[in-house]
């Protein structure tokens, strides 16, 4: 197994100290205001290998079951409010990075040399990879497992425990087959609202390739349910008293989540395994030897800001985060789940808050530009309205969103440190989604009015395109590249996928041998070949490499191909992959 | 290996190494680094030569689990494409960037981390349970306590609590309870009850006992000397209650009466500066002495402002008229009359609104004794002008005119909840001695900006401002408004004298 450091990771010439250490240290500071940031892009990068290209991480040991811990809400806000953004803000590293490269860190850690996500106990290559079937968008985590109609319907459900408290009620369920699924109602004051985007957005969601509990929409009547005996009922400001059916009847009126005379409810089943608590977004879990890697410099964490900002799912609290150990005790590691998206799609419990999306809960900068401002200048999303005539959607447009913009209603430290390449992969990924994908999802949701459907798949779309047209005019979207009987194929994903005119790209590229370290021979790149179409052509007629494809040797055992894309605006900035030539394999790809 | 030792180190040093260490080990990973990084082996070179290219990749390295994938066939998962990844070194130069953020940030951290673990150890205790029910921090006795904190130049930093115990007795009442020291002995104890007789009535119930070891005077009268600066020890204690009635919509009625005892002593502090001392040819009646007596307070209010936080439309209306008797033996007796008219508008924007307020304020002697100075009008709150300290000046009678303009600064989750607003006010007025004083060459001037810290729709909670008049700048942090003055005074245990 091999334990590999990210390709990404950087080496800089380090002034060396000389005698006093303070004199050094002022020395070392200058130098590096002065050079750093100039030089930091231009620097080297870790070495080609011709090695398959990894796609798993190792993080499936076997470990004995971390104990349950989930801090309170109060302290993990206070950090995340006040400690670690003021961390980051002083932090010169993050500073001089910034002026450097427009990235304040490196590069993600969990992602492979073709600048990939690698498949873990976090994340799970799905539609960013391969078009997903029907049953798979629609069914999400419960696909393959026997889940996709919600709790098993043999018998009626046992109720075995129910909350009052808090914006919405719920019950804890038992079916037939002994799963427990916890049921969710919507606030009285909008029916049909969260329980509706919060199965939605589980799909999306799992789509994307999070780990995500099943989250299906149940319709039930009334006699469908049995109170059990010895369930007990939360009642804010009493606590817990027996639950009876009579109150059982109460409760559900009081849910008003009633349509065409049944019941709706986001029907969630309790993940597999034994509950450790949320994962926290900064830092690793010390007790968990295979969390190897500090959340916030986790790709696919990272990138939340931009899976979250296209669907408003403001509320990306660590809570709102599972840990399950999954395994035998001591044979069992830990899976990462996000649960709880019933905050999106513009839902907000019982009061629908405008804010959310684009400030902070707490935003230093907007409320410092309020108050110098005097009031004369009216915030963007003050604005933002429902939808006429959709009362189960909520606060959700295109027009107000801002994709560079988006914030979490806490500052998350996985977001925060969000570089341009980790932005570029979200937005790849969410580009894979096609219209009538987030129509199959959407329905999903069974909203009663078809034109609530049609709204929020335009919605999702243009969310979804103003994200990927953000991203793919900072990186070119030239991905994917493969090799063939041609040479070397890509994908132009902007013409492809809509964003750009097909007609109007234009390619070029250029070739060298290079060794590991990326350098080239004297005699260097090849002279730009323009082209109109994704192919670089490396073959003659009998398949092997043309005379004047350059030519590999023991110091440049690599081939390097530099593609660029002019859409009539000059052309862009290069994406570079390297190939082996001894054995064929596309080893590394830099953007 | 120079990647291993940047992993290890960088992991160490994450911030958590103290000062001085961290400059050491910084001077000796950059030494350590810049030679690993220079004696960094050659890169592992393929043995082969021979080229592969013109042929497609073999079955052994393209089938896996991810047929159809956009890179291709992606293998399945076994140890060839399987890596434990960890964190990525912190680059040398980086390291020496650090080096004085670890340094200086380290009595930032220990201030933080001490704030951090107070909040965690506050958590385990539950204190923040139930937040959301009313402000404070709760208590096991189901009773809501928040902090006292006021900084004044005479006062100095005064520090209290406050205990609030709600549905006291029945639903809906309250028990109020507070207590503050200040560094100069400018001390409060008091309390109230407040409870609801039916739909209509509600009584409170107050008392308390309020002192000020340096209590302003300047003279009498709408143009006393400022460089007449001069300072007594007011001690005020009182007891009663009040009735309150709705009478209509929006409308009601009070009825407060209560026992007060005003003394007016020397000072502790400032002798030099003592009131006999400075107005030694003009000291006001009734220093040094003290004033006990009842006062019956009959009042006529008006509240439809749409609500307490942000409104944005309404007033506040009152007039009202009381009576005081003296108790100590003396024949004095006076009238007092109050007018009060708030109104507010809603501007361009969100919540821009435009805060406009008038009062009026007369003594009229009914006895056969003088009034002491210590029962004169002066700007207390919610009378202010806000660029002047509150007992700047003393009269018979007091006029001014209040504008806010406001907007909001921060909006949690919307105008019915807790939030920020910023504020440019301005305040006009002056004090009287006869009518015929009124002229605009009286009127003082006063501006200033502030923040509004609002709880929610159910109301205000504190504000901080700079007034700024000629002869002043004045901070203030006070958890009173001077629009929207709170009507539940005697709950609050607020002194009862201060409001005509």
């Amino acid at each position: 197994m091999a334990r590999i450091r990210p390709r990404s990771t950087r080496r800089f010439p380090s002034p060396r100290p000389g005698r006093g250490a303070g004199q050094d240290i002022c020395f070392l500071l200058l130098l590096v205001m002065t050079t750093v940031p100039w030089s930091v892009p231009a620097l080297a990068i870790e070495p080609l290998r011709d090695e398959p290209v990894v796609w798993f991480a190792d993080d499936r040991s076997p470990i004995e079951a971390p104990e349950f811990q989930e801090p309170g809400l109060v302290p993990y806000a206070v950090d995340s409010f006040v400690g670690r953004p003021f961390s980051r803000f002083w932090n010169p590293g993050r500073f001089f990075r910034w002026v450097g490269t427009g990235d304040r860190v490196q590069e993600s850690v969990d992602i492979n040399t073709l600048d990939e996500v690698v498949n873990s106990t976090w994340f799970t290559n799905r539609i960013g990879l391969k078009p997903l079937s029907e049953a798979q968008l629609t069914e999400g985590a419960a696909h393959g497992r026997g889940f996709a109609a919600g709790p098993d319907r043999s018998a009626p459900w046992t109720i075995i425990g129910a909350k009052t408290s808090g914006v919405t009620p719920g019950f804890r369920i038992k079916d037939a087959t002994g799963d427990v699924w916890l049921f969710k109602f919507d606030p009285p004051s909008h029916p049909g609202m969260t329980i509706r985007a919060g199965v939605v957005t589980n799909l999306l969601f799992h789509a994307i390739g999070f780990n995500v509990p099943v989250d299906r929409l149940v319709m039930f009547s009334r006699e469908d349910l049995v109170v059990g005996e010895g369930a007990m009922m939360r009642l804010q400001r009493v606590g817990k008293v027996p639950m009876t059916e009579a109150n059982l009847d109460s409760v559900l009126v009081a849910t008003k989540s009633i349509f065409n005379g049944q019941y709706h409810a986001l029907a969630s089943r309790y993940l597999d395994g034994i509950p450790l608590g949320p994962f926290d977004d900064q830092g690793t879990r010390e007790d968990d030897p295979n969390d190897t890697v500090r959340h916030q410099d986790r790709r696919e964490l990272r990138a939340l800001k931009v899976f979250a900002a296209w669907v408003n799912h403001f509320d990306t609290k660590m809570h709102n985060s599972l840990d399950m150990y999954l395994g035998e005790p001591g044979a069992g590691h830990v899976r990462h789940h996000l649960i709880d998206f019933a905050s999106t799609l513009g839902a907000f419990g019982d009061a629908l808050v405008k804010r959310f999306g684009y400030e902070y809960g707490f935003d230093v900068f907007p409320i410092t530009g309020r108050a110098l401002t005097l009031g004369f200048v009216e915030d963007t999303w003050v604005s933002l309205e429902r939808p006429a005539g959709l009362d189960e959607v909520g606060l959700f447009d295109v027009d107000t969103f801002d994709p560079g913009g988006w914030k979490p209603d806490l500052p998350h430290s996985g977001m925060a440190n969000l570089t341009t390449r980790d932005g570029y992969w979200a937005a790849k990924v969410l580009s894979a989604f096609t219209d009538e994908d987030l129509r199959l999802i959407v329905r999903q949701g069974h909203y009663q009015n078809p034109a609530a459907v049609d709204f929020l798949v335009e919605t999702l779309a243009g969310r979804r395109d103003k994200i990927v047209r953000y991203w793919f005019d900072r990186v070119p979207p030239l991905d994917f590249f493969t090799l063939t009987e041609k040479g070397i194929e890509f994908h132009d994903l902007a013409a492809e996928r809509g964003y750009a005119s097909v007609e109007e790209s234009r390619y070029r590229f250029r070739l060298a041998a290079v060794g590991s370290n990326r350098n080239g021979r004297d005699d260097g790149w090849t002279s730009w070949h323009e082209t109109p179409v994704s192919l670089v052509p490396l073959f003659d007629g009998s398949g092997r490499l043309a005379d004047d494809i350059p030519q590999g040797d023991a110091d440049h055992p690599f081939l390097a191909v530099e593609v660029q894309v002019n859409r009539g605006s000059g052309w862009s900035r290069s994406t570079v992959l390297y190939g082996a030539y001894a054995s064929g394999r596309l080893v590394a790809l830099d953007r | 290996m120079a990647a291993d030792f940047f992993t290890t180190t960088g992991r160490r040093f994450h911030g958590r190494c103290p000062g001085p260490v961290a400059l050491v080990l910084s001077v000796m990973l950059l030494v350590v680094g810049v030679v690993g990084a220079v004696a960094a082996p050659a890169q592992d070179l393929p043995d082969s030569t021979s080229s592969f290219w013109g042929h497609t990749p073999t079955t052994a390295d393209t089938l896996g689990t991810f047929e159809g994938s956009l890179w291709g066939p992606v293998p399945a998962r076994d140890d060839s494409v399987s890596a434990r990844y960890t964190n990525y070194s912190r680059p040398a130069w980086e390291t020496a960037v650090m080096v004085p953020y670890w340094v200086v940030g380290i009595p930032f951290r220990i201030v933080y981390l001490g704030i951090d673990q107070t909040v965690i150890g506050m958590d385990k205790l539950g204190l923040f349970g139930a937040a959301a029910a009313h402000p404070g921090l709760r208590i096991p006795t189901d009773t809501y306590l928040m902090p006292v904190v006021s900084i004044g130049d005479l006062e100095g930093f005064t520090l209290g609590l406050q205990a609030r115990h709600y549905d006291f007795l029945g639903p809906g009442n309250m028990l109020f309870l507070q207590a503050s020291r200040s560094t100069r002995k400018a001390d409060e104890l008091s309390g109230g009850s407040l409870f609801h007789m039916g739909r209509d009535w509600t009584i409170q119930v107050g008392g308390g006992t309020e002192e000020k070891n340096l209590t302003r005077y300047f003279g009498l009268g709408p143009n006393s000397d400022f460089d007449n600066l001069s300072y007594y020890h007011r001690r005020v204690t009182w007891g009663g209650f009040e009735l309150d009635k709705v009478v209509g919509r929006k409308v009601g009625l009070k009825l407060r009466t209560y026992s007060s005892k005003v003394e007016a002593l020397e000072p502790v502090y400032e002798i030099d500066q003592s009131l006999g001392r400075v107005h030694g040819d003009d000291i006001p009646f009734g220093y040094p002495g003290q004033s006990t007596g009842w006062t019956w307070r009959l009042a006529l209010y008006r509240d439809n402002a749409d609500q307490r936080g942000r409104p944005r439309s309404g007033g506040f209306q009152s007039l009202g008229v009381s009576l005081f008797n003296a108790s100590d033996g003396s024949d004095l007796q006076f009238l007092t009359y109050h007018a009060n008219l708030e109104k507010f508008f809603s501007l361009w924007h969100t919540d821009r609104t435009l805060a406009v307020r008038g009062f009026f304020n007369r003594i009229s002697n009914v006895g056969n004794a003088d009034i002491p100075f210590t029962r004169l009008v002066t700007f207390q709150r919610p009378d202010e002008l806000r660029g002047y300290h509150s007992l700047r000046f003393y009269g018979m009678g007091s006029l001014g005119f209040s504008t806010e303009y406001r907007w909001p600064v921060w909006v949690v989750r919307g105008r019915n909840d807790m939030g920020v607003d910023a504020y440019l006010f301005s305040d006009i007025g002056q004090v009287f001695e006869k009518t015929a004083e009124i002229s605009f060459d009286n009127i003082k001037v006063t501006g200033g900006a502030g923040l509004r810290l609002i709880k929610s729709n159910r109301g205000f909670a504190a504000r901080f401002e700079i007034g700024l008049s000629d002869e002043q700048t004045i901070f203030r942090l006070k958890f009173s408004q001077t629009f929207q003055y709170d009507p539940k005074g005697m709950l609050y245990g607020k002194n009862p004298t201060k409001v005509y």
